[in-house]
């Protein structure tokens, strides 16, 4: 009887519980929805501000990449005069480089079947769909994806520099992170003599980007060229970013802090060339030895 | 809402997101990065008696339609629910005397130039004050934050107070 009774009283009191609860959620639905809603994109947003591979919803998406290609294709037209103006200029530069322009001066010569070379880099063009400058963090989308041989940390440049480095691929399109992103930093060096840092975006303008690193003895002026060092595995060596416009030296830290005019004008690119690095695993399996090795 | 209403609210959803993604997203002001966000108008302009469960509902989507095609996930997701949110406070605030008669919209037609510029501002502000935080996400130059964002919603509220002279002027 007892036991009943205990029974019973203990599912009227589950009764009043679950009726409080239901009571509750009914009175503040608004604002449960509202946490749990807000929590949710919360927690998106600061992830994929933490880490830059995490961005599930990007455009390289199905849906979006096809948008943003039809919107391209009847823009692409605008572009045309400017576009051929471009290549004609690098078809120039690239037939001036070729073994036909060229003519033996020695009285006799010995053709080579080289096999010292081998093929470090390759190249590929593609076409961007979607691009921005004015974000404190830029992404660029690319019409060309796993499919086509495009793969993660391919380096993306035009005829006049340095663009960005792919982050993300899917099977028809890629994410590529703009220069103009405050997270990365490219290794860069002053072509005149050799010194290397790193340049990054500030935020402030798409024209300008900032070179650090580089110690306060080195003798500097405005105009130095600065290219790619090579040191990253992703960029071959030499590639155009900009030239110095001002720099300033600082009384901390025994580093200036140099301005850097980039040469690409992020306002306007619209075909681009993604160069692979074929020997990049081996690089970076060997690196990560020495450094097993010796820790 | 009616089947009538919700199926016309769907049209203008539809709408202002190709507008935003297509036309807005292009356009940028001066070089501090200033790009009027006018999506928000969906928002603003949900009928008085919108249950609120479903404006957070509204809002939770357009925010997240805009944020994959602006790859920035979960941004103008959170920004547009804090507004949504913020909504009923806001039309509390600025209730007339004997509250919103039956039928009326919040529209310049019904309740005045001075009351919809007073409601658009502080719900945009609201907008675009989480959104620029999120975005930038550091409270670094906090100062250059804040001007950023005030022209922005400057801009914003310019084009949403313009819609209702050349877009919505038949409802």
């Amino acid at each position: 009887m007892k036991k009943f009774i205990n029974s019973f009283f203990s599912l009227i009191y589950y009764e009043i519980i679950m009726r409080n609860l239901l009571l509750f959620i009914q009175k503040f639905n608004f604002v449960i929805l509202f946490i749990v809603l807000e929590v949710f994109s919360l927690f998106l947003a600061i992830s994929s501000n933490v880490s830059r591979k995490s961005t599930a919803f990007n455009s390289a998406n199905v849906i979006t990449g096809f948008i943003y290609e039809q919107i391209n294709f009847y823009r692409n037209y605008f572009y045309l005069r400017k576009e051929n103006e471009i290549l004609l200029r690098d078809n120039t530069q690239l037939r001036n480089e070729i073994n036909s322009s060229y003519k033996f001066d020695t009285a006799f010569y010995q053709l080579l079947h080289d096999t010292i070379f081998i093929q470090q880099y390759s190249y590929q063009s593609a076409r961007i769909l979607k691009n921005s400058i004015h974000k404190p963090n830029n992404y660029i989308t690319i019409d060309k994806g796993s499919k086509q041989g495009v793969e993660e940390d391919m380096a993306v440049i035009n005829a006049d520099g340095v663009i960005g480095i792919v982050v993300k691929v899917s099977t028809n399109f890629s994410t590529a992170i703009s220069l103009l992103n405050s997270k990365i930093g490219i290794s860069a060096k002053i072509k005149a003599n050799g010194y290397y840092g790193s340049v990054v975006w500030d935020g402030q303008n798409y024209m300008h980007a900032i070179l650090k690193e580089i110690p306060n003895h080195v003798e500097l002026n405005v105009g130095d060229t600065i290219v790619t060092s090579g040191y990253s595995s992703i960029f071959p060596e030499g590639i155009l970013i900009g030239e110095i416009t001002e720099f300033e030296k600082n009384s901390q830290d025994n580093f200036y802090t140099i301005k850097v005019k980039l040469s690409v004008d992020f306002k306007n690119i619209q075909n681009v060339y993604l160069i692979k690095n074929l020997l990049r695993k081996e690089q970076l399996q060997l690196e990560e030895e020495v450094i097993q090795q010796l820790e | 809402m009616t089947a009538n209403l919700l199926f016309k609210n769907i049209f203008i959803f539809i709408l202002l997101v190709m507008f935003q993604v297509l036309v807005l997203n292009n356009i940028q002001i001066s070089n501090l990065g200033i790009t009027p966000y006018m999506y928000v108008l969906f928002i603003v302009l949900l009928p008085f008696e919108t249950q609120s469960w479903l404006t957070l509902i509204f809002a939770f989507v357009l925010g997240f339609i805009i944020d994959i095609f602006e790859d920035t996930p979960g941004v103008h997701a959170s920004a547009t629910l804090v507004m949504a949110f913020s909504r009923p406070l806001v039309l509390n605030i600025l209730q007339p005397r004997d509250g919103y008669e039956a039928g009326t919209l919040p529209r310049i037609k019904f309740m005045g130039f001075y009351w919809f510029v007073k409601y658009t501002v502080m719900l945009i502000f609201v907008h675009h004050f989480v959104y620029s935080i999120l975005d930038i996400f550091t409270f670094r130059n906090f100062h250059l934050t804040l001007l950023e964002i005030i022209i922005t919603t400057a801009f914003s509220s310019i084009l949403v107070i313009l819609s209702q002279y050349f877009i919505f002027r038949k409802n």
